[in-house]
């Protein structure tokens, strides 16, 4: 039996939430969160595998919109504040629980989780995430790529394919300018395809990418072996095909793990259990919300909610891992049968899903690494990049289009609640382009016409349209849209008519301060 | 910072534009801004009401079969969700009214080009590996001095790059990028266009790009839009020689 190659890839991103205007906002408690539950997590059990030699072969996408967040002063200074007062609030809960027995040592175990965290974050990281992260890459441990800049959703962009060319330009330069390689992968948003983006990605100089498996079954001709072999379009990019199995055991809401009954369960929090005078003072704006102390395991059927206990939770971490490994050997044993050469199996995730959505994720993933490497005889853990340097024959086809979102195409980036967003990008697309083919601006005028860049790829984000689609916070979304073309547009006034005014100019340089490799020309 | 940020978005740019974008196999998006001026008195009224406005969808099929649906619509509701026929490979529409009494299309804009993902899995079985090393000069790089983006090779010293651009929008911008980015000078033309009207027994035109805006001119104004598919052109660039041009002049 041929031994499998097992590429996992975690994407990770947040929307640019970041308001010098307004602080302890909800939406920055989103960031402040992940940074917490996610990647402070997997950077701890990064450094526990390498400790014990465990090789882990990962993949880890970070949108440079969440790059620009992290090495952001602001987010350091209000990150640590929020550290503390997560802190604070652990210890007014182990006085609160002190006689009740059955959430005394879960408030003590909250309590020196975020004490960790601010350690690994001052002392581990040097409160410099992304170079903490930088440095497992350039040990050679794991893989780090990217994706579009602000994380648009690229199919819905191409009748203004400028817009699709500057965010890939500026992922390739921030990522350039932030780990100090050519970038060679790149993760499409939703894995959102469409056919010609694989040229416009290699005019870029990536070599890769990663595609929904009905994506990569749907291209033509069909691939020989589904999504267990990479296929390379006639222009020359790869794409790897996640495999479905993997997602479903893993991503799934009815039958994953994630949704196992003595996993902590996330929307049981003490933000709405406890009296507003008593919690209100940690939550954003003292109104109702997560402070990310949860007691409670996921409810059974329609039984009550039980007690979280780490103990049983670790064991059934344990059991899932072992189901997932039974899985993958099942997989293997029964693709080498009929593919004569190693498959590829590509399990794809949100990183944030390790920690954030689902608590025990980073303990299931270090645990399966363990496992793996006690018995991977089966498989092996591999970097797409290593993959690809072993210059493997790869089945030319062409993918035809789709996402990995619902109903796997468009439709929850475009329908009756978002669709109003396009033409507006669209146009301002063309006024953008229209401005970067002239020549002869002035030094303000230039600095005006990056930041009007930068709104742009502000309004781009897939993040809002997907929020109005989901109607969670629909009225925040459509302000974010509304606030940045209106910036743009009123920078692009300000330019034709030369009348721009430098102290607002700084404002919203300051307001929205991402990617300062981004030029106006990108958009040529 | 003040809260006018959120003044300054447009509610309408005040010009003619047609977007067309892809919602799943079988389902397509329009939206649409037309300015009344662009509408004669008589008929404005007419059109902005009561299902006077047109939209015609030119659909491409699998099997090369062109299609064009016409659907009435609303004036003033431009944001229209349409079911459409699988296989479906493309199409693009234009949206405009009638002249009453002749009932001839007068097209007010059109839409870009927009492909349509298959939905049924190929039935193309067919098999060819390769390595990604091995890939020919279709492999596109990053070129720092690529000032024209339908260059292929800049290695060799000629070389002929066949496209298709359909609309009138794509050979405009094409020549407008041409122009702009200064591929040809006075009297130095190494560029020649060479364009072939599809489904047409009009036979290949060489031009040289001095000639071509006139060309543009007689060949397109409003009635060649009215025409389907005799308005698709298929453009060969050839060129002999790659000028050396400072992209930053």
């Amino acid at each position: 039996m041929s031994k499998a190659f097992f590429i996992l890839v975690l994407h990770a991103h947040m929307p640019y939430v970041l308001d010098i205007r307004f602080e302890n906002t909800l939406e920055e408690r989103w960031l402040y969160e992940a940074v917490v539950d996610c990647y402070l997590r997997l950077i701890q059990t990064f450094d526990r595998l390498m400790t014990d030699g465990i090789p882990f072969g990962l993949t880890i996408s970070i949108s440079p919109v969440l790059l620009a967040q992290l090495e952001n002063p602001l987010f350091i200074r209000r990150f640590i504040k929020y550290l503390n007062l997560q802190i604070d609030l652990t210890e007014k809960e182990i006085l609160r629980t002190i006689r009740i027995p059955e959430l005394a040592p879960l408030a003590k175990m909250y309590n020196g989780y975020y004490r960790d965290a601010l350690r690994t974050f001052e002392e581990r990281c040097n409160y410099d995430i992304i170079q903490t992260f930088r440095s497992f890459q350039d040990m050679g441990a794991l893989e780090i790529i990217t994706c579009a800049a602000t994380h648009a959703y690229l199919p819905l962009l191409r009748p203004a394919l400028s817009g699709i060319r500057t965010q890939v330009t500026v992922a390739k330069k921030e990522y350039k300018r932030i780990f100090g390689r050519t970038l060679s992968g790149l993760w499409l948003p939703e894995c959102g395809y469409f056919p010609g983006l694989d040229t416009l990605l290699l005019q870029a100089g990536i070599k890769y990418t990663f595609l929904d498996t009905h994506t990569i079954q749907s291209s033509e001709p069909i691939p020989e072996y589904a999504a267990y072999a990479p296929i390379i379009s006639p222009s020359g990019m790869v794409a790897f095909g996640r495999d479905v199995h993997t997602a479903k055991e893993v991503w799934s809401s009815m039958d994953g793990y994630p949704g196992d009954s003595d996993y902590r369960d996330f929307y049981r929090d003490i933000g709405f259990d406890l009296d507003l005078d008593y919690v209100g003072a940690y939550l954003p704006g003292e109104v109702r919300s997560y402070t990310g102390l949860k007691y409670y395991r996921i409810k059974k059927n329609r039984g009550q909610n039980r007690i979280y206990v780490p103990e049983i939770a670790e064991r059934k971490v344990s059991i899932h891992t072992d189901d997932f490994l039974a899985h993958r050997l099942k997989q293997v044993r029964d693709l080498s049968l009929s593919m004569g050469f190693p498959p590829v199996i590509c399990a794809l995730y949100d990183a944030e899903l390790f920690g954030h959505w689902w608590f025990e994720g980073p303990s299931w993933l270090e645990m399966l690494f363990r496992k793996i490497f006690e018995c991977g005889e089966y498989f092996t853990p591999v970097k797409p990049s290593d993959y690809l340097k072993q210059k493997p024959m790869l089945q030319r086809s062409q993918p035809q289009g789709g996402s990995w979102g619902w109903k796997g195409y468009n439709e929850v980036w475009i329908n009756e609640k978002n669709s109003w967003v396009y033409p507006h990008l669209f146009k301002a697309a063309e006024k953008m382009e229209a401005l970067a083919v002239k020549s002869g601006w002035n030094v303000m005028e230039e600095r005006a016409l990056n930041q009007a860049g930068k709104e742009l790829l502000l309004a781009q984000s897939s993040d809002w349209t997907f929020i109005l689609h989901n109607e969670t916070l629909s009225e925040y979304a459509t302000k974010r849209i509304k606030e940045h073309l209106g910036r743009f547009w009123k920078l692009i006034h300000q330019i034709e008519t030369c009348s721009i005014k430098e102290d607002w100019l700084c404002e919203v340089e300051t307001q929205d301060n991402i990617f300062p490799s981004f030029n106006y020309k990108d958009f040529l | 910072m003040p809260d006018d940020d959120k003044a300054h978005f447009p509610h309408k740019y005040n010009e003619n534009y047609l977007y067309l974008l892809e919602v799943d196999p079988t389902h397509i998006h329009a939206f649409w801004e037309i300015t009344p001026d662009c509408i004669p008195d008589q008929i404005l009224k007419r059109c902005l009401s009561n299902k006077k406005l047109w939209l015609k969808i030119y659909c491409n099929f699998r099997d090369s079969h062109r299609f064009c649906v016409d659907l009435n619509v609303h004036g003033l509701i431009n944001d229209w969700f349409i079911e459409i026929e699988s296989p479906l490979t493309g199409c693009h529409a234009e949206l405009g009214y009638k002249d009453p009494g002749e009932e001839k299309f007068v097209s007010l804009c059109r839409s870009n080009n927009l492909d349509v993902i298959l939905e049924k899995e190929s039935s193309d079985c067919s098999i060819e590996k390769i390595n990604q090393s091995d890939v020919n000069s279709h492999v596109y790089e990053e070129k720092k001095k690529d000032i024209n983006p339908f260059i292929i090779d800049t290695e060799k010293e000629k070389k002929t790059h066949h496209m298709e651009l359909i609309t009138e929008k794509d050979i405009k911008d094409y020549y407008r990028l041409l122009s702009e980015k200064r591929i040809f000078h006075p009297g130095y033309s190494p560029w020649k266009l060479i364009l072939k009207r599809i489904n047409s027994a009009e036979s290949l035109r060489v031009l040289k790009p001095s000639g071509f805006e006139k060309f543009y001119e007689q060949h397109y104004s409003s009635s060649e839009t009215n025409s389907s598919y005799s308005s698709y052109w298929s453009v060969t660039f050839s060129y002999s020689q790659i000028p050396k041009i400072d992209k930053d002049k």
